[in-house]
């Protein structure tokens, strides 16, 4: 067993038997299944625990070929194709290490997380390839069972808290309490009358105070103070323990991987505007007044509504909880380069340098003392950071002790939206992220793209680029292919495996022609440098196939427009909306709608007479219109506005789905 | 609004009876689905809220029911549950519920929230507008 050849890779230098045995007896008592494979894909080792795992003898193994191990592998797992297709490549490679899981085929199913590194000699030459397997089914049905006692444990504590707070919120009577407001829309809730219609122009300061909701007197007013004051800790504590529960439903979901979002076109004034509204109460309560600074016009943000209400609220929580009476909490959104950033500024205490790094971590809280009287549950900022990431945003602290602090984020612009302008100006056309290390070409490309009409964003190296394509989320990246920094076949890897940047269309831009390698990796086009202006047009018109189309909603009813643009925003569109046919013919130059869904009972100027202009107006007649009413006006109606012009005429009732597959449909 | 509630803890029956009576609707209470269903059919009702779990007959069992007979098919069914994973969500909303309220729920808010689920059925049924 001393004899080794040192150099001699091909044959079997290292068979089972060879090996010394205090080597023997160390490799067999691992628990994790170890395997050795030649250069040649023979194995030369194996351990005990992978004889158990695989179920096989060490005679089985040694000394087969490469083919009949594959073959014996492809019996094991219960996928082995895929396993196979996993392994094969990485046999020849002096570098690459890989991680998977596999499930084995056996009684009792097994997943293994398998990893797999090169073996190389002292001259760094590849001699075999190591597989090491580790079981990790209890790990994982741990996991599941966590998750699901956590699910029943949230239920189960649910209903006697919703006898609990109920009944005390019915004795103490609106004013009771003054808690942080919990939990955010029911789900399936409309948002129904959230949003002001049409161009409502706020100040740029505008404040929200007072509790909005009409004092309902207390069935018990007359309540000794003593003993109101010790209802009202009970209802305190009673929401505390609802938003910990919350909390820890949604620490529970993001650990099990991301969360899915409902993105949609979201104006950051309004959801600001319903955030401060969502905590006026509460603000109040303590005696703190919250400001909204907004500028006139902001483009809009692609977000979950709901979850991003839950991130401001969150923050306008803290920083209420962490400031005094008489004291300000502002809430602020301004542009930032290709996203809206929101910041949360309070006059408090402050959080010292030295915790900023923690204070995004769960159950983080800087100084027990100070929390105990306002109930943080110590996990909303970790949770902010998650939903922040999940939109392919950023969220962070600056603060000093004694100064107050700041908790800003972003959240991306809408895709195609002008970063500079809000929705209801932009002719939002696409943004092409232009990425090349060479100024020049930047320059050139970047003058060719503007002139025929597109939001232009450089990124001069490829980390630059990921980072803005993250951001900025782009109708179109052009990639050089050689960056000194990150090459374009890197970077296109890492967008691919990304799920925001994921279907990005992306176009490579190179003097060397490797169309298949770019093809191969998930390119969408390629262009070979010298390049014609046209060519680089034709590539990009064709590849921007999906733009962000708008619908103008016209319709008088304040209950009925808002949820029709939900639901139309829902199907991805950008949704403008009129509240009757003088300002919906307004707003055409401005919006440029790509489609107008139109009510024909309103006040003042009806739909017949909005559908005729628009029909007369050269620079609007294209349009496609889509006449949307009650089913009562009877057949003469449909003919009517058919004749005027109108694209299709539908009648009310008519399903979120139906109608949406309609505007589909006129739109494709 | 003439409510009819499907609900088996009394503590919650009581406290969301008297939420809805002080903003002035009728509210008639049951223990489970079965009563529910039969309720249903014995009087008109502007709409149902129905607890997910409960005995006998379960919410989405007695919602089954409601949406399954031409009498009472044409009563909005909300539900009011504990559960908030997404998947209970889109069950309920398949067998023809118009929305969910998440216990717990405030009593301050309840009604008005029952009405936006209703606009909002109204107008995809074209009731409204």
């Amino acid at each position: 067993m001393e004899h080794r050849d040192d150099g001699d890779t091909s044959t079997t230098t290292m068979t089972g038997p060879a090996l010394d045995p205090l080597l023997r007896a160390l490799v067999d008592a691992s628990n994790d299944a170890l395997l050795l494979l030649d250069s040649q894909g023979r194995a030369i080792l194996i351990n005990r625990r992978a004889k158990y795992f695989f179920g096989l003898a060490e005679r089985d193994v040694i000394g087969r070929s490469a083919a009949q191990l594959r073959a014996m592998f492809t019996m094991i797992f219960e996928d082995g194709a895929a396993f196979d297709a996993w392994l094969t490549p990485l046999l020849a490679s002096a570098e690459e290490r890989a991680v998977r899981e596999f499930r084995v085929l056996r009684a009792e199913p097994r997943l293994l997380q398998c990893f797999t590194a090169p073996v190389v000699d002292q001259q760094e030459r590849l001699i075999g390839r190591l597989l090491v397997f580790r079981d990790i089914t209890r790990e994982r049905e741990v996991e599941r069972m966590k998750n699901e006692f956590v699910s029943l444990v949230s239920h189960e504590l649910r209903t006697p808290l919703t006898s609990i707070r109920g009944a005390l919120q019915l004795v103490l009577g609106r004013t009771g309490a003054g808690a942080p407001p919990v939990g955010a829309t029911p789900v399936g809730a409309p948002h129904v009358g959230a949003t002001p219609v049409g161009a409502t122009h706020e100040s740029p300061r505008l404040r929200v105070g007072a509790t909005h909701e009409s004092p309902r007197p207390s069935p018990l007013a007359s309540l000794p103070p003593r003993t109101r004051e010790l209802l009202a800790i009970s209802l305190n504590n009673s929401e505390r323990l609802i938003r910990l529960i919350n909390d820890i439903l949604d620490i529970s979901k993001i650990e099990q991987g991301p969360i899915s979002l409902r993105r949609v076109s979201l104006d950051p004034g309004e959801l600001c505007r319903a955030a401060a509204q969502g905590v006026a109460a509460f603000a109040s309560s303590r005696g703190i007044t919250i400001d909204l600074v907004l500028p006139d016009e902001l483009a809009p943000i692609s977000a979950d509504r709901d979850r991003a209400l839950q991130v401001l609220t969150n923050l306008l929580s803290n920083a209420i909880k962490f400031s005094s009476a008489g004291q300000r909490v502002t809430l602020s959104a301004e542009a930032v380069h290709g996203a809206i950033c929101f910041a949360v500024r309070d006059q408090g205490r402050g959080i010292a340098p030295e915790h900023h790094a923690r204070i995004f971590e769960r159950f983080q809280q800087i100084d027990s003392s100070s929390t105990r009287d306002v109930g943080g549950t110590g996990l909303g900022l970790a949770i902010c950071k998650a939903l922040v990431e999940e939109h392919g945003g950023r969220i962070w602290l600056d603060s000093a002790t004694g100064k107050g602090a700041t908790f800003a984020f972003t959240l991306p612009l809408a895709t195609g939206a002008r970063p500079t302008r809000p929705i209801s100006l932009a002719m939002d056309q696409p943004t092409v992220l232009v990425a090349d290390d060479n100024p020049i070409i930047l320059e050139v490309m970047h003058d060719i793209l503007e002139e025929a009409g597109y939001v232009v964003a450089e990124a001069s190296g490829g980390a630059e680029a990921l980072r803005l394509a993250r951001l900025l989320q782009p109708a179109l990246l052009t990639l050089d292919v050689m960056m000194p920094d990150l090459d374009g076949f890197d970077v296109i890897q890492v967008l691919r495996n990304d799920p925001v940047t994921r279907a990005l269309p992306v176009l490579f831009v190179s003097a060397v022609p490797e169309h298949e390698r770019g093809a191969a990796l998930g390119g969408s086009g390629f262009l070979l440098k010298p390049f014609a202006p046209e060519a680089l047009l034709d590539q990009v018109r064709q590849l921007i196939g999906q733009r962000v189309l708008r619908v103008l909603v016209v319709e008088d009813d304040n209950h009925v427009r808002p949820v029709l643009a939900r639901l139309i925003e829902r199907g991805g569109f950008l949704v403008a909306q009129a509240a009757d046919g003088h300002a919906a013919l307004e707003m055409l130059p401005q919006v440029q709608p790509n489609l107008i869904l139109l009510d024909i009972r309103m006040p003042g100027m009806d739909g017949y007479e909005v559908l005729r202009r628009i029909k007369c107006d050269p620079a609007y007649q294209h349009i496609p219109v889509v006449v949307l009413t009650a089913s009562d006006l009877g057949a003469a109606a449909r003919q009517r506005v058919l004749d005027l012009g109108a694209a299709l005429y539908l009648e009310k009732p008519i399903g979120s789905e139906e109608l949406l597959a309609q505007i589909e449909r006129i739109l494709s | 609004m003439n409510i009819l509630l499907a609900e088996d803890e009394p503590d919650i029956q009581l406290v969301t009876r008297i939420a809805l009576e002080d903003e002035g609707h009728h509210v008639v209470v049951v223990d489970d689905g079965e009563a529910a269903v039969e309720r249903a059919h014995a009087e008109p009702f502007d709409v149902v809220l129905l607890d997910v779990m409960m005995p006998r007959l379960d919410g989405f069992g007695a919602c089954g029911q409601l949406k399954a007979d031409p009498q009472t098919q044409h009563i909005p069914v909300i539900f009011l549950t504990a559960r908030s994973q997404s998947f209970d969500v889109r069950d309920g909303l398949r067998l023809g519920a118009i929305g969910y309220i998440i216990k717990p729920f405030d009593v301050f808010t309840l009604a008005d929230e029952i009405k936006a689920l209703l606009t909002q059925s109204a107008m995809e049924r074209g009731t409204n507008g």
